[in-house]
């Protein structure tokens, strides 16, 4: 899966014909030194010659030297700093929006047809619609500029300072959270309205378990099963969402670093961290199939 | 299933909000005393007024007449892109439901692939190699989108491959093209036009991003995604202009996400009425 | 003989899509202790939704009505929830159709017991437990209990589901089609062991089932459903010996020739009555071979034919 997904980003990137070379050196470099950089780089083999030497040095954690951005960094040493910037908002954003759509969701589902329901549910839709990388901006407005409360740009990294990173990390975290929040909130209060019909729900019923056992044991027990399913899937949502949101806030995450390896179309360095973008959604869908297993005796083997 | 989705309150929300958007973009269009690109040095950064109901830009244009155009370019965006996505991905999908096989599996992975691949950074790496603007944006849109339409198409193609209907006309010596076109496409179209309608809202979101951070469609093509990155630049001293813009990207998704609701409650009536 | 349930004019009306479905009709039918009520009809004819108003687990969005919704010294109508939950499990019970999707998916079986026992405040559940496995023919209880419902055949479920709604020891039981989703052998066996059970227990039992050799292996009295109505109701001996309502007739005869293995089955012509649209008159009229002008044009009441038994049909109404 990973050397498939890598191979098509490396295809997909070198297919363009951006030359590597012209855009390290400049428009006025020399042919002769632009042909001494395409021989050290290998930039002359064919592609899957190319592919090979490079998919090589990854595995040995080594995407290379960025070859524009100043000092001199190499791709891992840029993914390596950065990296936990954005796994820290990520899982920051995650267990926001899981807290508010597993509440939103019970609720709504429970009242299903009353006013918290009709307010959850609207809620939800009206989250979904709004743009996360907008709503940072929103919540700059109100929370820093307006109130003072959090700051409006910059990040402190969760390896320095945990708490200092909680807070700072606090409103782009939202930003990324409210539209997710939503998604799972619907999703939660279908898959509950779902799981109110089953036989089983029916038949605690009748043996007389009290409402609140039924709705803990039967019902929600069991629709957290699709509900986490559905986490693994909105991944590359969140992680997409990730990307723009660490643009609006400043966060030296690996959003931040892609984005500005495409401005200088550093081609190594999108490569990579696309490839540890692509490990990160493959992992987040292998622990929810984890946590799925665990929850589910019978996709238990 | 017209009928439900007339009577649905969700669809007739929804369609409120598009027909008043789509009326509103006309009627700017038509008597706003303002071109997208008028330039008024006189009035840069105007806040919100009776003369500009959403304010001025930095280049004191009109933003509220930026918006309806804008309004306009990002829809076709996301349109041509979701169409595009749609069409590819359906047709893998539904290859692939009704042969299976090594074609299948084959195919799937790759699409299982593409759908790990967080949105924006698809998006991003395809911009690298088309090179930035409209176009490739909707390029961009569709290749986020195939994976959802394939693997939607070919679910439901697996689904209705074992139905009686289509062992029916199997038996009655019916061509497997034919038996997609006729019997499988009619049979599932109704969730890949819910997906669709989902899609749209979130390819103006995609274009609206990408365009944000400069890497989409460039101005001075007004996209509702260029008139934000635009804003967030003198955000301090003018914060309606991003504000409002994307308050009216929110308002339009708002508008297709209703719509799709409708159309998905419509389709699956099991989900409208329930019992506790 | 006192009556453990009463129920008379008991009426259930779903809402469903903005449509509504008049399922249950005019049900009138009393439950004495230890007895066996085999409650007869085809699919669609209120038989489970009857059952279901019983243990006042109607669907929620309904309209349910009676004159008489009485078990034991409890008006169920007024009853508040949690009454009727704690009324529920132990003094009235229900099995049902699907003993595997009765069960939650998630847990063991082993905590099906323990929460069943913990509600009626038995601490030591696993000896329990074996005793309760037992009296249904389990024997290897420690297998069974740790094993999911998934893990666990139909039959083996089944017996399980009895044994922990036997545990609380209700009045009356309420067993929906218990062996309909069990192939031929497992269904006798079940079969078998209700039938013990009618003995050892003091439980009265409402038997709901489609298939009339089924009802007269077991049950003392019979009550035929159509279209949500009772139509017969009377011990089931004379029931089979003398059928009055045509429904019946026809209900016994095609499970007679069932057993005969004739070559032709007869069948009976037409089909239930949309609920929909329910006729004014008799609801078997359009498929009955005695349909009268009359049929048609009056709302038919039930007829007390002889002191044990009802009917409602015009043939035997008072002239």
């Amino acid at each position: 899966m990973l050397a498939v997904g890598s191979l098509l980003i490396f295809l997909l990137l070198h297919a363009g014909g951006g030359d590597a070379a012209l855009a390290a050196l400049g428009e006025q470099a020399s042919p002769a030194a632009i042909e001494a950089f395409r021989a050290e780089h290998h930039l002359n083999d064919p592609l899957m010659v190319q592919y090979w030497h490079w998919a090589d040095a990854a595995l040995h954690g080594d995407f290379g030297q960025s070859i524009s951005l100043a000092g001199g960094f190499s791709t891992a040493q840029l993914i390596r700093h950065s990296l936990p910037n954005t796994i820290f908002i990520g899982i920051y954003a995650l267990i926001l929006a899981v807290a508010v759509s597993l509440v939103a969701g019970s609720i709504a589902a429970a009242r299903q047809g009353r006013i918290e329901d009709v307010l959850a549910t609207c809620g939800a839709i009206v989250t979904i619609s709004m743009p996360d990388f907008w709503l940072g901006y929103v919540l700059v407005l109100i929370f820093s500029l307006g109130l003072g409360w959090f700051p409006a740009y910059g990040f402190v990294s969760p390896t320095t300072s945990l708490t200092g990173a909680i807070h700072a990390g606090f409103l782009p975290a939202v930003a990324i959270a409210v539209p997710m929040a939503g998604i799972f909130a619907r999703m939660l209060r279908t898959t509950l309205l779902e799981t109110f019909r089953q036989a089983y729900v029916v038949s605690a019923h009748a043996m007389g378990f009290g409402r609140m056992f039924v709705f803990w044991h039967y019902v929600f027990r069991n629709a957290l099963i699709p509900y986490v399913t559905s986490i693994g899937l909105q991944a590359r949502y969140l992680l997409g969402g990730v990307v723009v949101v660490e643009r609006v806030f400043g966060i030296p995450g690996i959003g931040s670093v892609i984005v500005d390896g495409a401005f200088a179309r550093d081609y190594g360095v999108v490569q990579g961290c696309a490839v540890v973008f692509l490990v990160i959604v493959i992992a987040v869908n292998f622990v929810m199939d984890l946590v799925c297993a665990l929850l589910d005796p019978r996709r238990a083997g | 299933m017209w009928r439900t989705f007339r009577s649905s309150r969700v669809a007739q929300v929804g369609s409120a909000i598009m027909v008043f958007t789509i009326l509103a973009i006309v009627l700017i269009r038509l008597f706003s005393p303002y071109q997208p690109n008028d330039k008024d040095y006189e009035a840069i950064l105007q806040a919100p007024s009776l003369q500009h109901l959403f304010g001025t830009d930095s280049y004191g244009e009109d933003v509220l007449t930026r918006v309806a155009y804008g309004a306009e370019v990002s829809l076709l965006i996301s349109f041509s892109g979701l169409i595009l996505g749609g069409l590819i991905g359906t047709v893998i999908g539904t290859i692939c439901g009704f042969w299976g096989g090594v074609v299948d599996s084959v195919a799937m992975r790759f699409i299982d692939l593409l759908y790990s691949f967080p949105t924006y950074v698809l998006a991003l790496c395809l911009m690298l190699l088309l090179g930035y603007g409209a176009s490739s944006v909707s390029l961009a849109i569709a290749l986020v989108y195939v994976p959802n339409f394939a693997r939607l198409a070919r679910s439901m193609t697996t689904a209705t491959r074992s139905a009686n209907y289509i062992i029916a006309a199997r038996l009655m010596g019916q061509s497997s093209p034919r038996i997609l076109l006729r019997e499988v496409l009619p049979n599932i179209a109704a969730p890949l036009m819910v997906q669709f309608s989902a899609g749209l809202g979130f390819g103006i979101v995609l274009e609206a991003g990408l365009s944000f951070i400069g890497l989409g469609v460039q101005p001075p093509t007004p996209s509702l995604g260029v008139m934000m990155a635009d804003g967030k630049d003198y955000f301090e001293k003018g914060p309606w202009v991003l504000s409002l813009t994307g308050l009216s990207v929110a308002w339009i998704i708002l508008g297709l996400n209703l719509l799709g609701d409708g159309l998905r409650d419509a389709m699956d009536p099991r989900l409208r009425r329930r019992r506790s | 003989m006192s009556a453990v349930l009463e129920v008379s004019g008991l009426n259930l009306v779903l809402d469903a899509n903005a449509r509504r479905l008049h399922v249950v009709r005019d049900v009138t039918l009393d439950l004495r202790q230890a007895e066996v009520l085999g409650l007869i009809g085809e699919s669609g004819s209120g038989k489970t939704m009857t059952g279901l108003s019983l243990l006042r687990l109607e669907p929620e969005q309904s309209d349910i009505t009676a004159t008489t919704l009485r078990l034991g010294e409890t008006d169920l109508l007024v009853a508040s929830q949690s009454a009727l939950r704690a009324l529920r499990g132990s003094k009235i019970a229900m099995i049902f159709q699907d003993p595997v999707g009765a069960f939650n998916p998630a847990k063991r079986i082993g905590w099906h017991a323990r929460q069943v026992l913990r509600q009626r405040n038995i601490t030591a559940w696993r000896d329990k437990t074996h005793d309760l496995l037992a009296e249904v023919d389990i024997t290897d209880t420690d297998r069974v209990l740790d094993a999911y419902p998934h893990q666990l055949s139909g039959g083996m479920l089944q017996r399980v589901l009895i044994a922990l709604v036997l545990a609380a020891e209700p009045q009356v039981i309420i067993a929906d089609e218990p062996t309909t989703n069990l192939d031929n052998i497992v269904e006798r066996q079940i079969l078998r062991l209700f039938r013990r059970l009618k003995h050892s227990h003091g439980a009265a039992f409402i038997f709901i089932t489609h298939d009339m050799t089924v009802a007269a292996a077991l049950s003392d009295r019979i009550a035929v459903m159509y279209a949500g109505e009772i139509v017969e109701i009377g011990p089931t001996r004379d029931i089979f010996d003398v059928p009055k309502h045509p429904y019946t007739i026809a209900l016994i005869r095609t499970a007679q020739a069932l057993q005969a293995r004739a070559g032709r089955l007869p069948e009976i012509a037409g089909e239930l009555p949309s609920l929909a649209r329910h006729p004014t008159g008799c609801a078997f009229a359009s498929r009955c071979p005695h349909r009268m002008a009359a049929c048609d044009t009056t709302r038919i009441a039930m007829t007390q034919t002889d002191p044990q038994r009802q009917v409602r049909c015009l043939l035997h109404a008072p002239a």
